[in-house]
């Protein structure tokens, strides 16, 4: 809203752009009726031109709002929210992100996945131009066995926070965490929030294959059962998916194999990728180890240490920040749930299919409309079964589909993961598409940069297909 | 084959005093009949959910080879896959007696246990030879 106010000492009459909370506005709507000025302990404001306001429009507190308030008055009218005619509404803040941070990733040592966590906030608040004293919220995550928390806060000496937690949706975590931070900034809740995650599996001296095995030396329970069983690893699991799409629709190695290729291409145009510089033939797909048959070494992605944060504000702050704000669009996530009984659709059917929809309906945008596919890749099978949930190839043809030439890779139809993603580039979980993402539609993804890149789709996907999360990025237009 | 011990824990104790007889048990609700996986917590209401013993045959709904580092460097073949037991519920299984260059989806499957060590009786599960594998395929393999 737009309201006549004395917001200072000088006792100037300006015209402010507030926000305020829900007991202040009910406080000036009475106020407005009596066509008198209303206090609150900081802010003296006259209220005498507003007029219509609507409850629901308010969001924002007045905290924000005292250190926000000083506007053009042309901006002002812009982000009216949509004024109706019968009055100025109370916008709702749109989200973007406006800050990035990515540390060294990959076979690096020597710091937990807690420092890895605080260094990357530290780089994204500074790749925004803020200081870590501007964040009033911070979503914490990190991999299954590492040491990050809530305690981030301490490590970063942060104080008054108004949003703070650490969630796990495993690989569906990171774009959650963007779908929360959005929903804080447009309720108020906060309105600059670092979003983090960082992971540590990898030991100096240990095998890579030791990363995610389980710790306890005497297994118990359900649990123990299958990994006595032959199946204790998420590799195994994807494998069983896997294998049923390929019997039920005839889809092959050698179209797996094609995804890691064009993967691999993206990776020679991306200098932090961990396959930089290592190329791919399908020869060598082939012929690399097998992991769980039908799943070559080249089917599963990387295991890599490091951390990634994005900052989450309003797009108006993000306009007068450092960097080109990359609005939050839309969003939706999908948990389906399995029955593990008959007629189950496991490997056939991913969340994709149910979120995806939903999220470019939120976002206003159609399939045809995305530039950019950020998928997440623990394995080609994943890209390929997203792919086709998202619609982007026909259900059951993502195999022969993706496999054509001039689909994937950097000259096809299709720019799907640019970076080269968890299989050829870094695997920081959900952050690998979710960072990708970001560098594409800032346009500053150098040889590897899509030229049209408006609308970048990003999925993440957690568990064994259980978990999904879709976000739809745009450019500020 | 199981290859190492498992121990119980409050959520297993039921489903392994079943495999310490031989059982492979499911849950039932018998309110409505339906027959629910192992996992199944029945403390919610145990009138209602009760353990009913399997009859342990089933048939592959996937299977894959994990390729298993051993310490003597050589590496092992173990087939695993998704048995749907014939209740309708799935359970997650080596399958011993099958050739891993062999194709098992659709393949009939019987249980058996094996204890290890000083730990539980574990169910696996081993291929039932088909006199015509390639019918029992086409015949079982549902989605």
């Amino acid at each position: 809203m737009v309201v006549e106010g004395v917001a200072d000492d000088s006792g100037t009459l300006r015209r402010f752009y507030l926000e305020l909370a829900d007991r202040d506005y009910r406080e000036a709507l009475r106020a407005h009726r009596r066509n008198s000025v209303t206090e609150t302990p900081a802010l003296r404001v006259s209220v005498s031109d507003i007029k219509s306001w609507e409850p629901y429009t308010l969001r924002l507190t007045y905290a924000w709002a005292w250190q926000a308030v000083d506007r053009p008055d042309d901006a002002a009218g812009e982000d009216d929210g949509g004024d109706d005619g019968g009055g100025a509404r109370m916008p709702q803040s749109q989200p973007a992100i406006a800050g990035l941070g990515i540390t060294a990733q990959g076979r690096v040592y020597g710091k937990t996945a807690a420092q890895f966590a605080a260094e990357a906030v530290r780089l994204a608040v500074t790749d925004a131009g803020l200081t870590l004293g501007d964040l009033d919220g911070l979503l914490v995550s990190g991999g299954l066995n590492s040491s990050i928390g809530i305690d981030l806060q301490g490590s970063l000496g942060l104080t008054d926070l108004r949003l703070l937690t650490f969630m796990q949706g495993y690989g569906s975590t990171a774009a959650q965490m963007v779908q929360y931070a959005a929903m804080a900034v447009q309720s108020g809740t906060a309105d600059t929030i670092a979003v983090v995650w960082a992971d540590d599996p990898l030991k100096e001296k240990a095998r890579t294959s030791a990363a995610y095995t389980a710790k306890n030396s005497v297994p118990r329970g359900w649990r123990g059962i299958n990994a006595s069983n032959g199946l204790y690893s998420a590799n195994t699991m994807y494998a069983l998916a896997a294998r049923r799409h390929m019997k039920k629709y005839g889809t092959t190695q050698d179209h797996f194999g094609h995804i890691a290729v064009a993967q691999r291409e993206w990776a020679q145009r991306n200098p932090i990728a961990q396959f930089y510089g290592t190329p791919l033939t399908l020869e060598e797909y082939h012929a690399s180890r097998y992991i769980a048959e039908p799943f070559h070494l080249y089917d599963c992605c990387l295991v890599s240490n490091g951390g990634v944060a994005v900052i989450v504000t309003s797009l108006d702050r993000a306009r007068g920040l450092r960097q080109p704000p990359v609005r939050i669009l839309g969003w939706a996530q999908a948990h389906p749930g399995r029955t593990g009984v008959r007629n189950d659709d496991f490997g056939l059917v991913s969340g994709a299919a149910s979120a995806g929809p939903r999220a470019l309906t939120m976002a206003g945008t159609t399939l045809d409309e995305i530039d950019v596919i950020e998928v997440y890749d623990c394995y080609t099978f994943t890209v390929l079964l997203t792919l086709e949930d998202y619609g982007f190839v026909p259900k059951g043809e993502g195999g022969p589909a993706l496999a054509e030439p001039g689909v994937l890779g950097p000259g096809g139809k299709l720019k799907v993961n640019t970076g080269g993603g968890e299989l050829s580039a870094f695997y920081l979980w959900g952050m690998t598409p979710v960072h990708e993402a970001v560098v594409q539609a800032r346009g500053q993804g150098g040889d590897r940069q899509v030229a049209k890149h408006d609308r970048v789709l990003v999925s993440g996907n957690g568990g064994v297909l259980d978990y999904h999360s879709t976000l739809i990025l745009g450019t500020d237009d | 084959m199981p290859r190492f011990a498992v121990r119980r824990d409050d959520a297993t104790a039921e489903f392994f005093d079943g495999t310490a007889r031989g059982e492979f048990l499911l849950v039932q609700d018998t309110r409505t009949g339906e027959v629910l996986a192992p996992q199944f917590d029945t403390t919610v209401d145990r009138e209602r959910y009760v353990r009913v013993p399997a009859a342990g045959t089933g048939t592959v709904v996937s299977w894959v080879v994990v390729h298993q580092r051993e310490p003597d460097g050589s590496t092992s073949r173990i087939p695993v896959a998704i048995v749907e037991l014939d209740e309708g519920p799935w359970w997650w299984s080596s399958v011993t007696g099958a050739d891993p260059d062999e194709e098992l989806l659709g393949r009939r499957v019987q249980v058996a246990f094996e204890t290890v060590g000083d730990g539980e009786a574990i169910p696996y599960f081993t291929l039932i030879e088909a006199a015509d594998p390639e019918r029992e395929s086409r015949d079982r393999s549902g989605y």
